[in-house]
């Protein structure tokens, strides 16, 4: 699904040539959903446990679950999978473990992509059918709804809460028909597609849906999803034996179902990077984020490996790319594409040539940002908070930091690059305004520019959350 | 008990009442054999090839499910019910005016496993992958798959439901490879070895609890570097297999590593053992992939510096002739030819039925391309009445001993074939002298020849227990006759292992060129 699952599968099949050969030569191999994407800490002892039931209250096995903490890049709030991905036993439990004290939303999932690694000779997965025969079981957030703005997060601290029953979502079925047009012939054998849908309401890189869609003729498929009228982005992957070809395109769904889409896609390039910071590199993963509209277009990601060298698969395009799991106090400084210094949060990877590189700087020189925020007199968790340049605090796609308070209302944000900053704090509901600039651009403007020069810190206290 | 009586004809009046021009669909969901009830199960009917019309019940504490009021159409049914499939394909129900069709649906339960996996110190393994393994016929092989899988929790809990009834194997492993904390894969109760697992028998509607695993080691680290030539780039996945497999097992997650920005690797969590380590270049050739291999022995302690070298797989360029007692050779027509060879190793790749090579008019025949790993010529009679008699590979004995290309070299294979097979012909009796329809007969050959398990040859018995086995290679054999019953499959009866115990119940026979042979066979019992 989302999650583990389907990020990594989707980065897994998106990022690498590779995993072709390895899902068909080795039966069981890697898999989508095999790998984390990044090494998970072992240690945190908080646990999330509770119960799937469908419309009946009856318990619902084989529903892929995991933990997201809210995260914030380049202006837009986005899902983190945090800790194990579970799938629902027979009595429709769930454990999800590995998880850091913060607030989680819990997203189940009831078609997961299947995972290559598992054996597929099982007899079927029960198919569970909602007592609305023209509806289908849909991505549910905690405590039981389809809509990311109306879940709930979960506070975990150390020790297991218990959100009880999740109660799945079912939506109006829809048949989403594609038609997928190739830009270049594919050479070799292509053993499969997976389209992935992404909704307008959530601007997170969780897809709404991933799945391998029923075949229907050469090149035509078909996929069966609840959805509510609403505008959508399908990315199609087809993969092959010589690498995998990707695109995508929005649609829209009203009370019917849409005129059948054509996709097209084209082969991705790669592109060989090299992370330069000192130190540990691992655990590191490179987020490549299509810019300047991240919701359209295809995003990717990969993980660096302990020679700090990685393979990123990408369409042509532009990109705002961000490197996760940095150590603290370090920061992305710089980026060197073909030997030319380029801004990270603006690179154009260009169709034309045929290998591509990029170097990414991490430096350890910034400063240190924290402080406390207050909502009514109350240290406020979970709260958004933005750190904006003072150059650029209109739009926040640019090199503003994001971070989110912990449960007693207090951040830091380490290693933050010289430069001139005011602070942002938001409710995180509050997070469809941080779209809009002229609201941004007035918060910036009642806030206190200080300067962050190498090793300084700032301690800021009472950051007020402006009124609803 | 009015109130009752009422309701029920209350329900039942639609159904009842022609002139509303709907049918209805009533039904009962059980249990196969015994027939108790299930409920809960959702069932959904559809008229097929159209969404006009779908609804949907749930069966009640009797099993029991209605659709009242539908239009007269072809129904589909779709059903659910957790612990149980359908024990057959569901019918499709034509509904008419006014008529009340009746369904019985039954379906089979399913078993449960469930357990907790330890490490080594005893603490709970969280976020382990458990797989329920079961053996199941591969081309020629039995071997270990796996059937359906669970991760433990953090509490080192797994369940793992919908089982079929059957024997299953209980194996641990790292949900991914590439994790630090990495460990070999470990089978119920507590070994690395799958032959020193132990089964599980799950049976109809029971949870097996308590299948503890314990891992008894971490394994060492494997460390080494890929060599390669100047300029090639081209990625390799490694893999370790075992190098004599005690059990067929399918890997676990093979793709040990797979960085395609460096040649340094490091493989985690090794059990001692003699393996080969697989670098795979290629995935999907003719031959189920590219690969070179090298032998490690591995104990105790880590493994540094391993090397393997990517060098082209090897190639074989061969000819077919015919045997001196061959007859009529100058009107065989060589393009018609086609050689089957086979793999008995553990290699990366799904075990196939193996890759046909075809012959071309000139008798030659090529494969290029072709990874190391010993291969033997299956099907031995190729079309009419020719057979193969003898192969040589690079001037040595290959019939029975088989053959495997090295890599970056051309081989040389000689294929002679002869069409001066003989007959063996017969009746099949049981120990009353009664004869035996379907009886089956398995030709075991000369002890010098059972190398190649593909030289066992095998038939069945017709009316009246009368059988014939034609173009068999002249020499001894032993025959060896056999009941018609469920368990003596064709993977079993071509297992060498398994005929040599039966061995001592069956007769030798002499088998001359163009000779036909009468032989009575009595059954084993």
């Amino acid at each position: 699904m989302i999650s583990t699952g389907i990020q990594s599968g989707l980065s897994k099949a998106v990022n690498s040539k590779f995993i072709c050969f390895i899902a068909i030569v080795i039966h069981s191999a890697v898999a989508w959903g095999a790998l984390p994407p990044q090494e998970t800490p072992r240690q945190p002892t908080g646990v999330i446990s509770g119960r799937v039931v469908d419309d009946d209250g009856r318990p619902m096995r084989g529903v892929q679950v995991q933990a997201f903490a809210a995260s914030y890049r380049h202006g837009r709030r986005d899902m983190e999978p945090r800790g194990n991905v579970a799938a629902t036993n027979d009595r429709g439990e769930f454990r999800l473990f590995w998880l850091e004290p913060a607030a989680y939303y819990v997203i189940a999932n009831p078609n997961p992509l299947p995972d290559l690694s598992r054996p597929q000779t099982a007899s079927l997965p029960v198919r569970y059918l909602p007592s609305d025969p023209d509806a289908s079981f849909v991505m549910t957030y905690f405590p039981g709804t389809w809509e990311v703005s109306r879940a709930e997060v979960v506070q975990v601290g150390h020790g297991e809460v218990n959100v009880r029953a999740i109660q799945m979502a079912a939506l109006p079925t829809r048949v989403i028909r594609l038609s997928v047009a190739y830009a270049k012939a594919v050479e070799g054998t292509s053993f499969g597609v997976l389209a992935t849908l992404r909704s307008e309401r959530d601007p997170s890189m969780v897809p709404i849906f991933a799945s391998a869609p029923r075949q229907t003729a050469r090149n035509e498929f078909e996929a069966r999803i609840g959805l509510m009228p609403g505008v959508y982005e399908v990315i199609v992957s087809v993969l092959t034996t010589n690498g995998t070809q990707i695109g995508s395109r929005t649609f829209s769904v009203d009370r019917t179902d849409p005129e059948p889409l054509i996709v097209p896609v084209s082969p991705t390039k790669s592109v060989e990077g090299q992370v330069v910071a000192e130190g540990n590199q691992a655990s590191m993963r490179v987020i490549a984020a299509p810019t300047p509209s991240p919701l359209i277009g295809v995003p990717a990601w990969t993980s660096v490996r302990s020679n700090g060298r990685f393979m990123l698969e990408v369409l042509p395009g532009t990109y705002a790319l961000t490197v996760e799991g940095l150590q603290q106090d370090d920061y992305l400084a710089e980026a060197e594409f073909h030997g030319k210094p380029t801004s990270p949060s603006f690179i154009e990877f260009l169709s034309d040539a045929d290998s591509l590189s990029l170097k990414l700087s991490i430096k350890k020189d910034g400063g240190r940002v924290g402080g406390v925020v207050m909502d009514a007199n109350q240290p406020r968790a979970g709260a958004i908070v933005v750190l904006a340049p003072v150059e650029d605090s209109g739009t926040l796609e640019q090199s503003a930091r994001f971070t989110v308070t912990n449960l007693q209302g207090e951040f830091e944000i380490r290693g933050v690059a010289l430069g001139q900053y005011v602070t942002i704090a938001f409710d995180d509901s509050q997070w469809e305004r941080l779209r809009d600039p002229a609201f941004v651009k007035s918060l910036a403007a009642d806030g206190t520019a200080f300067t962050v020069t190498s090793g300084s810190r700032h301690d800021l206290r009472l950051i007020r959350i402006p009124k609803r | 008990m009015i109130v009752a009586f009422f309701a029920l004809l209350f329900a039942m009046a639609p159904v009842q009442t022609p002139a509303t021009g709907a049918g209805a669909i009533e039904g009962t969901v059980c249990e196969t054999q015994t027939c108790r009830p299930i409920s809960g199960a959702r069932v959904v009917v559809s008229v097929i090839g159209s969404a006009a019309v779908r609804r949907t019940a749930v069966t009640d504490i009797g099993g029991g499910f209605r659709f009242l009021q539908l239009p007269p159409g072809r129904y589909g049914l779709r059903l659910e019910a957790d612990d149980y499939t359908a024990a057959d394909i569901l019918p499709v129900i034509t509904v008419t005016d006014g008529a009340l069709q009746t369904v019985k649906i039954e379906m089979l339960a399913q078993g449960t496993i469930s357990g907790r996996a330890y490490d080594v110190n005893g603490e709970p393994l969280a976020g382990a992958r458990v797989d329920a393994m079961a053996f199941r016929t591969q081309g020629h092989y039995q071997m270990l798959m796996p059937v359906a899988s669970a991760d433990t929790d953090d509490r080192g809990e797994y369940r793992i439901p919908s089982l079929e009834p059957y024997e299953y194997y209980i194996r641990i492993s790292p949900a991914s490879q590439t994790v630090k904390d990495s460990y070999p894969a470990t089978w119920y109760p507590n070994v690395t070895d799958p032959a020193g697992a132990t089964h599980i028998d799950v049976t109809r509607g029971r949870e097996v609890s308590g299948i503890d695993t314990r891992l008894p080691s971490h394994g060492v680290k494997v460390r080494g570097r890929i060599m390669r030539p100047e300029k090639d780039r081209r990625p390799a996945v490694l893999t370790l297999l075992p190098r004599k497999p005690s059990i067929f097992v399918m890997p676990a997650i093979d793709a040990n590593t797979m960085d395609e920005t460096s040649d340094d690797f490091e493989l985690r969590g090794v059990a001692p053992g003699s393996y080969y380590l697989y670098a795979i270049t290629a995935g999907m050739t003719e031959h189920g992939g590219e690969w070179v291999r090298t032998p490690i022995e591995v104990g105790d302690k880590e493994v540094d510096d391993v090397t393997i070298t990517l060098i082209p797989a090897g190639s074989i360029k061969g000819r077919v002739t015919t045997a001196h007692d061959a007859s009529d050779a100058q009107n065989l027509d060589y393009s018609r030819l086609t050689l089957n060879a086979e793999s008995v190793e553990l290699v990366p790749g799904v075990p196939r039925d193996g890759f046909p090579i075809r012959v071309a008019a000139n008798a030659e025949f090529q494969v290029r391309r072709l990874s190391e790993r010993k291969l033997y010529l299956r099907d031995q009679i190729l079309q009419d009445t020719w057979f193969i008699s003898s192969v040589r590979f690079d001037g040595n004995e290959a019939l029975t001993g088989g053959f495997s290309t090295t890599p970056g070299k051309e081989s040389v294979l000689e294929v002679v074939i002869s069409n001066a097979g003989g007959t063996l012909t017969g009746i099949v009796k049981d120990a009353r002298n009664k004869p035996v329809p379907a009886g089956r007969i398995v030709l075991l050959p000369d002890r010098s020849l059972r190398t190649n398990p593909f030289l066992i040859r095998t038939g069945v018995a017709i009316e009246g227990g009368m059988f014939a086995i034609e173009v068999i290679p002249p020499g001894e054999y032993t025959a060896v006759a056999f009941p018609d019953r469920d368990e003596f499959t064709p993977a079993f009866l071509r297992d060498m292992k398994e005929m040599e115990r039966y061995e001592p119940l069956g007769q030798p026979v002499h088998i001359g060129p163009r000779e036909t042979t009468r032989l009575d066979l009595t059954v084993v019992e």
